[in-house]
């Protein structure tokens, strides 16, 4: 009951700051619409959807199935991607995408480390090879800029 | 007839050795950047301008048109196996396509996907060449009102894309638009919802929000599984089957006629293409329930209608000499290069490279088909790999997808942020699509209308005083209601309602 | 003994090291972080150009783009850069003017941050475009008509803070009328637009216009600097109205405090490229202009002369709320 309720909250909690920033920026005069009178228009009807189904919901006993049996790997997964977004910069894309494929199999493929690197060593390899030296692509060199 | 000679000269043109050579790399290059997740073409071709100018000028454009046209093929090809859309215009193969590769049905969705982008695209090129400068003339009445009115229209297409309830669907459908709005306003230039983040300042694109929204979070999903639960999918033949081309021959007509004419109008994404494809065939079948299930017509529509679009997009700049897009600005900047200024004297002034193209494009597409065919039966055993192994892959190729369309640490941020958001929004039962389609009309539809009010200095009858405009807006208003004349949509309606609550 | 070897190896790596430390400028390639999109006529400028310098340098000059928020990100990127001319910027000068006129305390500041190394003056022309079956042929008829019907007439212009919007503002400043300005897009659109009608006049770049005056359909009512294209098109200046001057220029840019030498060997390979028969033919035949600057004198003045014009205009104006 309280999760199927949660949801129209962040509707409107998202909609009241749209509103507001909207109406902020200008809704505009004279038949010239400005910059916020879309945002606000658009809050303001996520605003009312929400409402409605907040009613609605509210009324009734909504039984919400929704449960998540791994957090741990989803956690994982995430704050893989974010380090990854933080260190590519600095350690360069081989050395990245190394790390990022060793741990995803350790920890959430769980599997044993001699296979991680194995498995890491190779993706970074075949994708320095293919992304950088064939496509060219920009990616950052860092730390191992001296090798490449 | 004579266009008929022209063009076949053209293809003669275009089958000499060397155009032919670069031909092939280009369409090669092309699925592979199509393949690749947030690698576009704009990308592709923006590496190989130092080539410019070196190589023979035909033969260099060749094969720049062949990388546009080949990553319309390709894009579709992560869509379907890992939900990944390759290019924006594949998200919506990716509501049918990988659910048919869920059901083991992935290489007659590959296949069919092939067969029907060679067709669209064939059948386009000649209605290039026959209709372009008509068109080009035509796609000129298009002023802001129009392109207003059309966008009311395409909004309307909203009622068919959703599956579930109407009122989730246009909460996602404004969220996207809202979303679309972050960034520097178009029309007045004031900074919107930026928090003075600079990144910001060019708004959220398109391509890490889908790679985030549908390949990201449909990763998440799988892991979320119960341990030792292996994501497999079972492999069921590798083309498709009578039945399926039954399914599919009225949704490839259709979708390239709908291809073709939404292409040829200036500055138009392709994705709206296949937006409306779909809707069309949701709305003309006989068991809309199956759409977003695994109906072959899903992906056949579509995927016919963004090769038309792709190659009908071609008119504006061929016949006019405008750029509408950004790789049309590039293909722009290469004509220039070598001196060919693109303008409404193009196709008279230098009748070879105009016909040399269109003749390349042809053989281009047949080239395609051939080439992408056997790839079916390589990329199925892609699925074949245990998800233990895949899915990291997976993962670094949304990353990279992301970062390269900018060099940008900013895409990869949000990608992660609308993986995770996508994870929530199927757990809670909201759909991506109207999302997706508010992020790319939303942004569309605002600046036309505030455009028009500004030409009009503040009078709302200018939609409906100007022909076209009045034509769309009649049309997008029996949209509208059309649902509510028609008993059966009624009957399926009132049996949503009473299901979902 | 151990520490002897040890000691030995350490001298004769610093040894070979002394040679590498005192190789003259450049010895390893060059970036050239251009804040424009790949293909455009800012971009293709540059690509040209690196392409020589690579040749008179003999060492590669790589063109990285970096369009991103107006090219702010570039700008900061190699304002940032180590100052040692291996990282170097090339940009519309206008673009960095802006940012610095409507924010001088902000993240980018021209005379700040950067030194100018050579800047190619008025390198494509901004024409005022009417369709060549309308009334305005001179910018008498344009202004006598808009006197007559006050912001009746429309104007297609580029996006917030670019010249094909702000001139239009100084041509109505100048000349007290009031047009109705249409933000679109870019040249394109404009053009576009007034193809089909939807505006009278449209601002643009002479090279995306072109084709079409050649072609009859759209006629050339003025242009801000004289166009090496359409040379029968009188210049705003010529027509009465010296105010209307955004030129574009572009500028190579180094960060502030690169030392002088590397500076003048970057200057000089330019002004040897630029002096290449074969790339000013083809810059002229793509209607480049190719008035070339150096000189740190001269550039400052230029400089300074382009955030004066720029602060003509409020911030708001420019696309740059301040901060």
């Amino acid at each position: 009951m309280k999760k199927a309720v949660s949801i129209p909250l962040y509707w409107l909690f998202l909609a009241s700051y749209f509103g507001y920033a909207g109406y902020n920026l200008g809704l505009g005069a004279g038949g010239r619409p400005g910059a916020g009178f879309f945002p606000f228009g658009a809050a303001l009807a996520i605003g009312a959807i929400a409402l409605a189904r907040l009613i609605r919901l509210a009324s009734e006993s909504a039984i919400f199935a929704t449960t998540t049996s791994e957090w741990r790997r989803i956690i994982c997964v995430i704050v893989g991607m974010a380090a990854y977004a933080l260190l590519l910069d600095p350690l360069g894309f081989a050395l990245c995408t190394f790390l990022l494929m060793a741990a995803y199999l350790k920890l959430v493929a769980v599997q044993s480390l001699r296979l991680s690197l194995g498995f890491a060593a190779g993706v970074a390899f075949f994708a320095h090879l293919f992304f950088d030296s064939l496509l060219n692509a920009q990616l950052p060199r860092g730390l191992l800029a001296w090798l490449l | 007839m004579e266009t008929l000679v022209a063009l076949a000269q053209g293809a003669l043109t275009a089958a000499a050795p060397l155009n032919l050579l670069y031909g092939f790399v280009g369409v090669l290059l092309g699925t592979l950047v199509g393949v690749l997740p947030g690698l576009g073409p704009a990308g592709a071709i923006a590496l190989l301008l130092p080539l410019a100018l070196h190589a023979p000028p035909l033969a260099y454009l060749i094969m720049l048109f062949g990388i546009t046209y080949g990553a319309q093929y390709g894009g579709s090809t992560t869509s379907i196996l890992v939900n990944i859309p390759g290019e924006a215009s594949s998200v919506i193969t990716c509501l049918d396509g990988y659910a048919m590769a869920r059901q083991g049905r992935a290489g007659p969705a590959l296949g069919m996907a092939a067969f029907g982008s060679f067709i669209g695209g064939t059948l386009a090129l000649f209605g290039v060449a026959f209709l372009a400068p008509a068109l080009a003339e035509f796609g000129l009445h298009f002023g802001p009102p129009e392109y207003a009115a059309l966008m009311l229209f395409g909004l309307t297409a909203l009622v068919y894309l959703a599956q579930g309830p109407m009122d989730k669907a246009l909460l996602m459908a404004l969220f996207g638009a809202l979303l679309a709005s972050i960034g520097l306003d178009p029309v007045s230039g004031t900074p919107r919802f930026t928090f003075d983040i600079l990144i910001l300042r060019d708004g959220i694109g398109l391509t890490p929000v889908v790679i985030g929204l549908f390949g990201v979070s449909e990763v998440l999903l799988n892991l979320d599984a119960k341990a030792g639960e292996v994501f497999h999918s079972k492999v069921l033949g590798l083309l498709p089957t009578a039945q399926d081309w039954r399914d599919s021959t009225a949704p490839i007509a259709r979708g390239t006629l709908l291809g073709f004419f939404i292409g040829s109008i200036p500055g138009l994404n392709v994705v709206i293409a296949t937006f409306a494809s779909y809707a069309l065939e949701k709305k003309l079948s006989k068991h809309p329930e199956k759409f977003g299930k695994g109906a072959i017509e899903g992906v056949a529509g579509p995927e016919t209608a963004n090769n038309a679009a792709s190659c009908s997009g071609w008119i504006p700049l061929l016949s006019l000499g405008l750029p509408t897009g950004s790789v049309t600005a590039l293909i722009f900047g290469a004509l220039m290069i070598h001196g060919l200024a693109p303008g409404p004297l193009f196709i008279t002034n230098s009748p070879e490279v105009f016909w040399g193209l269109l003749g390349s494009m042809i053989i281009g597409n047949a080239i395609l088909l051939v080439l992408n065919l056997p790839l079916i039966g390589l990329w199925i055993k892609i699925l074949r790999i245990p998800y233990y192994y895949l899915f990291p892959l997976i993962v670094l190729f949304s990353i990279i997808g992301a970062y390269t369309g900018s060099a940008s640490i900013g895409d990869v941020v949000i990608t992660i942020a609308f993986g995770f958001l996508g994870y929530l929004m199927k757990k809670f039962a909201y759909e991506a699509a109207p999302m997706v389609l508010g992020l790319v009309v939303g942004p569309l539809l605002e600046t036309a209308i505030r455009r028009s009010m500004i030409m009009s200095r503040g009078s709302a009858m200018i939609f409906f005083n100007r022909p076209i405009a009045a034509v769309f807006m009649a049309l997008a208003l029996f949209m509208l209601l059309s649902p509510l004349l028609t008993r059966r949509r009624l009957g399926h309606e009132i049996i949503e309602k009473l299901e979902d609550h | 003994m151990k520490h002897t070897r040890l000691a030995l190896l350490a001298l004769a790596l610093l040894l070979m090291a002394v040679p590498l430390l005192a190789q003259p400028f450049p010895n390893k390639p060059v970036e050239l972080v251009v804040t424009s999109n790949p293909g455009g006529g800012v971009d293709l400028l540059f690509r040209l150009l690196a392409e020589e310098m690579s040749k008179i340098l003999k060492t590669q000059v790589n063109v990285a783009n970096q369009a991103t928020a107006s090219g702010a990100i570039g700008a900061e990127k190699v304002a940032s850069a180590k100052k040692d001319g291996y990282t170097l910027m090339g940009s519309l000068l206008g673009q960095i003017a802006t940012m610095s006129a409507a924010n001088p305390k902000g993240p980018v500041n021209l005379t700040r941050d950067f030194q100018p190394i050579a800047i190619l003056h008025g390198y494509a022309a901004v024409i005022l475009l009417s369709r060549a079956d309308s009334e305005f042929k001179t910018l008498k008829d344009v202004v006598a008509l808009a006197q007559k019907k006050p912001g009746e007439i429309i104007v297609g212009v580029g996006p917030t803070g670019t010249s094909l919007t702000l001139e239009i503002e100084l041509l109505k400043r100048a000349a007290k009328i009031d047009v109705t300005s249409l933000p679109l897009a870019g040249s394109a659109q404009t053009i576009t637009n007034l193809l089909g009608g939807h505006v009278q006049l449209a601002m643009a770049s002479d090279v995306a216009a072109l084709a079409h005056i050649k072609a009859g359909k759209l006629h050339g009512v003025a242009v801000d600097v004289n166009s090496i294209s359409l040379p029968e098109v009188a210049t705003f200046a010529k027509q009465g109205f010296p105010q209307v001057n955004l030129l574009a220029h572009l500028a190579f840019l180094a960060p502030k405090g690169t030392p002088d030498a590397v500076v003048k060997t970057l200057a000089d390979s330019i002004r040897k490229a630029m002096q290449e028969p074969k790339l000013q033919e083809s810059l002229k035949t793509r209607g480049y202009n190719v008035d070339l600057r150096t000189g740190t004198a001269e550039l400052n003045k230029l400089v300074k002369e382009e955030i004066d014009k720029y602060s003509r205009f409020s911030a708001d104006e420019l696309g740059w709320k301040a901060q």
